[in-house]
């Protein structure tokens, strides 16, 4: 790939990115500054309540090198919505707006304005940065906290049974130009995708692996180790589906056993190799899907003529 | 619009660095393979230029410790390969074919290297093997004179007399020893001790002994001296020179088990003889390199193990007749090897033509009269000429060190360094500091693994690569075990943009640095490590 997508702008290495608070190994940041870097300067950020929003420096502080607009913790879809619709106004359709949001926050308090601001293909990129619980707030379960997983609401004993709420689905339901998977620990392709999404138009949704040390109970030297073998478990695939119709994996992993990234994290500790054994299954029903819809391409955009 | 609160200036006061428990620090340690090669090569280095197809600039670094590629490419048996880590996911880089590329490239583009002037100081060499020549080559690259000297008319020593042709062809050999040879005086048919001695080496300034070890071990048993009875190394000699030695349809022994035995069995066979091989010891105890073991075994010559001859005679028919007798594995001797011991009427009888003795070699001191090696394997000057014995050094085979080629060449080498530094008036002085080897356990295999898994299988010893493609993309599958290769994983995996690139590497920010170990852990290669101070 391009190895200029890796090479970090200057204005990122200017603008004194040291100094947030995150926790030592966290995934949020890492994803953070490669994304900016792709997307440059010209880019306003909005944040909901989350790690993100917290994290990024403290009243009057900031260590973002773009404009970074809080919002409620349900409505960064509506609050992106309008910062676009404001920079349209005054000319600057070339800013991009960038939705940077947690999982709680899109799964789940956020999931109707997010619908509503996808299905009328507002010209914004939505990154939902899935550390898989609310961390800000000390780790409770959200409908993106995988099954079997221990937090603070499900703890040992009524581990999380529901499924992963499968947002990738929904949000190419609204046949929005472009849903991609991404992880910090291939970069190549999380920046060619940044890339890809930058260059479309209207409502483009990233969903982004966010390895949360404290929150997943790993060590945080192993964020990225973690990240690399949740996608060759196939856990966390990486794949984009264009106008909601068109699949494609981006990456063929090697298919390593569940078990190997379940047991990088203090969170999956209580599991029994009996619910080991069920999370393969199910993580090898979802992949073979996902590869049966790889390069599916039935969809015709069907425009209409105004009279 | 209501007012709003805005931030406006940076995080830069916030120390992040005060909540590290632990450093990461970028330091390279030595790779297996170098630390492995007796020569001295940066093997990881010049890999990575062919990586990149730069085979001059591969040349150059090669030749900065070993001016013998193409032969080492040929003939080395390759501990570098051994000890590869790439062996722990599925197969060493194949560094003697790599070695060999650049070899075989620098006899088609480097003739003549540029040189220095030389300057007021002059150098004897003794003997023109791999140890004398590369001793005088690094030599000559500093300006200083060298005339060798050797007893034989071509130069080489064991390389053009020992090694057979089939195994080193004799057309590299030259073309090499040309390139080396250049701006070094050669004087041939010059035997130490015979054709000239101390007297004539007042006027150096030092002198390099390097005559190898070419005085053949005797047996001890009764009809050695019988005219058939012929030491290996003497026939491989007189077979090198001339390419003479018929012995077609003869019936021929061979005893021992080291690199003389194999080669003299497998050129006797060559000549046309039918070749048995005895050796007293088991295959496991032979001390020939593994490959060319396993050449031997490739070709029809028949291998007695745990057998050794008793005594020859010559019997009317003008054949030899002689008596074996069968051996045992006993306890280990001196040399940690199980000793040989002889079954009790196991004798049995045969009839050959010819028998070659290849049990072992020693230097052959007789110049120096009774000059020796002590026990610890120091040379003893004590009984050499008083003007000559400040200015000698000594090296090769001469000294016990394993005896192989690119031993010889770092032997040379290191005694170039000792006598520069002489020269000086200056004492060589090694560095004291331990070398730290990246082991597998410092690969993060990961980075190999996922993305490039290749099938497992050994490496034909033979032939070369094809064409600088593949020697480039068999370049590329080396880790560059310890070794930085700006691969940027440090840099861009931290979430808090410690890592910062500098021109000729990387800086870790320690006001900001949070010591989470991501950048340790995602180094492929292990030259970034978390030191856990702090
Ligand atoms: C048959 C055989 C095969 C081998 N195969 C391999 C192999 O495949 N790979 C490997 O790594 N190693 C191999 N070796 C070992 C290797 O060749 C030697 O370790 C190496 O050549 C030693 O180099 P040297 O310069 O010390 O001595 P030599 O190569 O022996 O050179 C010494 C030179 O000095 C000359 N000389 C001796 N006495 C005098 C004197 N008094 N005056 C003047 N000149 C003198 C000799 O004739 C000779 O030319 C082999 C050895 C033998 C015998
Ligand atoms: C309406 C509202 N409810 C609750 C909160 C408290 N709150 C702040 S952050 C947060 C969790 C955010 O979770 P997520 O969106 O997954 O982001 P993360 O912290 O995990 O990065 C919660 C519940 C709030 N700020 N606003
Ligand atoms: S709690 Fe998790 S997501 Fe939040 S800053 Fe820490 S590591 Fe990052
Ligand atoms: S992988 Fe490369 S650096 Fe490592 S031991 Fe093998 S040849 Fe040497
Ligand atoms: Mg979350």
């Amino acid at each position: 790939m391009d190895r200029e997508l890796l090479n970090d702008n200057d204005f990122l290495r200017d603008s004194g990115f040291c100094g947030h608070t995150a926790c030592p190994g966290c995934g949020e940041k890492i994803l953070l500054r490669h994304v900016l870097d792709v997307l440059g300067p010209e880019t306003v950020i909005a944040a909901p309540a989350g790690c993100a929003a917290v994290t990024d420096g403290i009243f009057p502080h900031t260590v973002s090198p773009v404009p970074f607009l809080h919002t409620a913790f349900g409505a960064v879809a509506s609050g992106a919505a309008g910062v676009r619709a404001g920079l349209d106004m005054s000319g600057r359709e070339n800013v991009t707006v960038l939705a940077w949001a947690g999982d709680g926050a899109t799964f789940d308090i956020g999931l109707g304005p997010l619908s509503a601001i996808a299905e009328r293909n507002e010209n914004i990129i939505y990154v939902c940065y899935d550390n898989e619980a609310y961390m800000n707030t000390g780790v409770q379960r959200s409908s993106a906290t995988p099954s079997g997983s221990w937090t603070t609401t499900t703890p040992s004993g009524r581990l999380k049974s529901e499924p992963k709420k499968n947002i990738d689905l929904i949000m190419a339901s609204h046949k929005i130009p472009y849903v991609a998977t991404a992880s910090p620990a291939f970069l190549d392709d999380l920046k060619m995708k940044v890339a890809k999404a930058k260059r479309l138009t209207g409502f483009r949704f990233l969903r982004l692996f966010s390895p949360c040390p404290p929150g997943w109970k790993s060590d945080p030297a192993d964020s990225i180790t973690l990240a690399r073998l949740a996608v060759e478990s196939n856990i966390f695939p990486l794949f984009e589906i264009e106008d909601g119709e068109r699949w494609s994996l981006s990456y063929e992993s090697s298919g390593v056993p569940v078990a190997r990234y379940l047991k990088t994290q203090g969170r999956f500790r209580y599991l029994s190799d009996d619910d080991m054994a069920r999370i393969q299954r199910e993580t090898d029903r979802d992949y073979n899907r996902l590869k049966s819809l790889h390069q599916y391409n039935g969809y015709q955009k069907i425009v209409v003529e105004e009279q | 619009m209501p007012e709003m609160a805005v931030s406006e200036s940076s995080m830069d006061w916030n120390k992040t660095g005060s909540w590290r428990s632990s450093t990461p620090l970028h330091k390279n340690i030595t790779p297996p393979c170098n630390f492995n090669c007796p020569a001295g090569e940066n093997i990881r280095g010049y890999i990575d230029l062919l990586k990149d197809k730069k085979t001059k600039e591969a040349f150059e670094l090669l030749t900065e410790a070993n001016p013998f590629p193409a032969v080492c490419g040929r003939v080395c048996y390759h501990p570098c390969q051994a000890s590869c880590n790439r062996s722990s996911l599925d197969r060493e880089i194949n560094v003697r074919k790599l070695e060999r590329f650049i070899g075989d490239w620098g006899m088609e583009n480097v003739n003549k290297q540029a040189l220095p002037p030389t300057a007021s100081k002059k150098i004897a060499i003794i003997g023109a093997g791999p140890a004398g020549l590369s001793a005088a080559f690094y030599l000559r690259k500093q300006g200083i004179a060298v005339t060798v000297y050797d007893e034989n008319s071509m130069p080489g020593g064991i390389l053009r007399y020992g090694i057979p042709s089939y195994r080193l062809e004799k057309d590299v050999l030259a073309k090499e020893l040309d390139r080396v040879l250049h701006g070094i005086e050669f004087k041939s048919n010059m035997r130490f001790g015979s054709d000239f001695d101390i007297s004539d080496l007042l006027g150096f300034d030092a002198v390099f002994l390097a005559t190898g070890a070419h005085l053949s071990k005797t047996m001890n048993i009764d009809g050695e001296n019988i005219p058939e009875v012929e030491s290996g190394l003497n026939f491989l000699k007189t077979a090198n020179s001339n390419g003479s030695g018929n012995l077609k349809g003869k019936e021929v022994i061979v005893v021992g088990g080291g690199n003389t035995a194999c080669d003299t069995a497998r050129s006797a066979y060559r000549f046309g003889a039918k070749v048995t091989l005895v050796y007293r010891r088991t295959e496991a105890q032979m001390p020939a390199f593994a490959e060319e073991i396993e050449q031997l075994k490739k070709e029809p010559i028949k291998i007695e193990f745990l057998t050794a001859p008793k005594n020859i005679r010559k019997t009317d028919g003008g054949k030899l007749g002689v008596t074996f007798i069968k051996m045992k594995l006993g306890l280990p001797d001196s040399s940690g090897r199980s000793r040989p011991v002889p079954i009790a009427d196991s004798d049995f009888e045969m009839s050959v033509d010819k028998i070659f003795t290849a049990i072992g070699e020693d230097p052959d001191l007789s110049f120096f009269g009774n000059a020796r090696i002590k026990t610890g394997g120091e040379f003893d000057f004590s009984d050499i000429d008083e003007r000559l014995k400040a200015r000698l050094f000594v090296g090769g085979d001469i000294l016990p060190n394993p005896r192989t080629v690119p031993h010889a060449v770092g032997s040379g080498r290191l005694a170039s360094e000792k006598i520069a530094a002489f020269l000086k008036g200056e004492v060589l002085t090694q560095s004291e500091d331990i070398e730290v080897i990246a082991g597998p356990g410092d690969i993060n295999f990961d980075y190999f693994s996922m993305i490039n898994l290749t099938k497992r299988g050994s490496h034909p010893a033979e032939s070369g690569f094809a064409n600088m493609d593949e020697a480039s993309s068999e370049a590329a599958r080396c880790f560059s075990c310890g070794v930085c290769d700006h691969c940027d994983n440090c840099h861009n995996f931290c979430p808090d943009m410690a890592v910062i690139k500098t021109s000729n590497g990387y800086h870790v920010n320690l006001e900001y640095c949070k010591g989470c170990g991501i950048c340790a852990r995602e180094c492929p290669r292990g030259s970034l490590k978390m030191d856990g101070t702090e």
